[in-house]
């Protein structure tokens, strides 16, 4: 996949994102769609800056390590965390939506600038 | 759950990974961590192998001695250290990873505690586990005792 065509697969999860905000049953949802929107944004960043892209998440954060994205390995594995709680816990809170935003903010703007 | 060492059927380069984060995690964040335990398929010795086309991760629990759910303020340099471990062990032909939990482990799911508390490889523990933990090992110690269960 090109970086244009990742640029428009996070787009278009953020566009799912804001409609689902409005109703509080959608958290989990909105913390999947954020963490795809997220993997694109780092696809489309890696292209952007580096040339190449990781097409799969597994093995990604070493990819980013591998680059001297250390920061952005960070957040990475900070979203899996956030995403895979999801799998094995109860229920996805407010906290953990608002976690998962701020860090598709910080790779938002790390792949766009 | 047993103590027990990292498993010997898990590669060198991942052992070795697993081992750093561990340790990583102990030396830095001592005053937090009450507990690390492996769970999943490679603590079951059910992982997909090497040659898969998507070899199993190996998959940390970390508990740390807080009731907040996301180990604020904690969790930003809890997976600095990650990384950091990860940056020694690029090698690793298996992800590591690390779910963070609060010492009241009251959004895991029942069947997750239970899965745990059965498969799970406590690789590092700091006093006593967990009150929901600790019951479920107390329950299937007696449940080895009467051989209902090996």
């Amino acid at each position: 996949m090109k970086a244009d065509a990742h640029r428009r697969h996070a787009e278009s999860l953020e566009r799912a994102i804001a409609l689902a905000k409005s109703d509080p049953a959608t958290s989990v949802a909105i913390i999947e769609n954020a963490w795809g929107a997220a993997y694109h944004w780092i696809s489309y960043g890696c292209i952007r800056k580096y040339q190449q892209h990781r097409d799969k998440h597994q093995g990604l954060t070493a990819y980013l390590v591998g680059l001297g994205e250390q920061h952005l390995a960070q957040w990475w594995r900070n979203f899996e965390d956030v995403r895979q709680a999801g799998f094995y816990g109860n229920q996805a809170g407010e906290s953990e939506v608002q976690e998962a935003l701020d860090l598709l903010e910080r790779i938002r703007t790390w792949a766009t600038t | 759950m047993k103590m027990a060492p990292i498993p010997a059927w898990l590669d060198e380069a991942t052992s070795a990974l697993v081992e750093e984060t561990v340790r990583m995690l102990i030396k830095r964040h001592a005053n937090i961590l009450l507990a690390m335990i492996l769970f999943g398929s490679v603590a079951r010795h059910e992982e997909r192998p090497l040659d898969d086309s998507c070899p199993s991760d190996v998959d940390l629990l970390a508990i740390f001695d807080t009731t907040d759910r996301l180990v604020k303020p904690y969790r930003e340099d809890i997976f600095a250290t990650i990384i950091d471990a990860c940056a020694l062990h690029l090698d690793a032909p298996r992800e590591v990873n690390v779910l963070l939990s609060d010492r009241t482990m009251q959004t895991w799911d029942a069947m997750f505690l239970d899965n745990l508390a059965r498969d799970g490889i406590l690789l590092y523990a700091r006093g006593s586990l967990p009150a929901p933990l600790a019951a479920r090992q107390s329950l299937q110690e007696r449940l080895e005792d009467k051989g209902v269960i090996r």
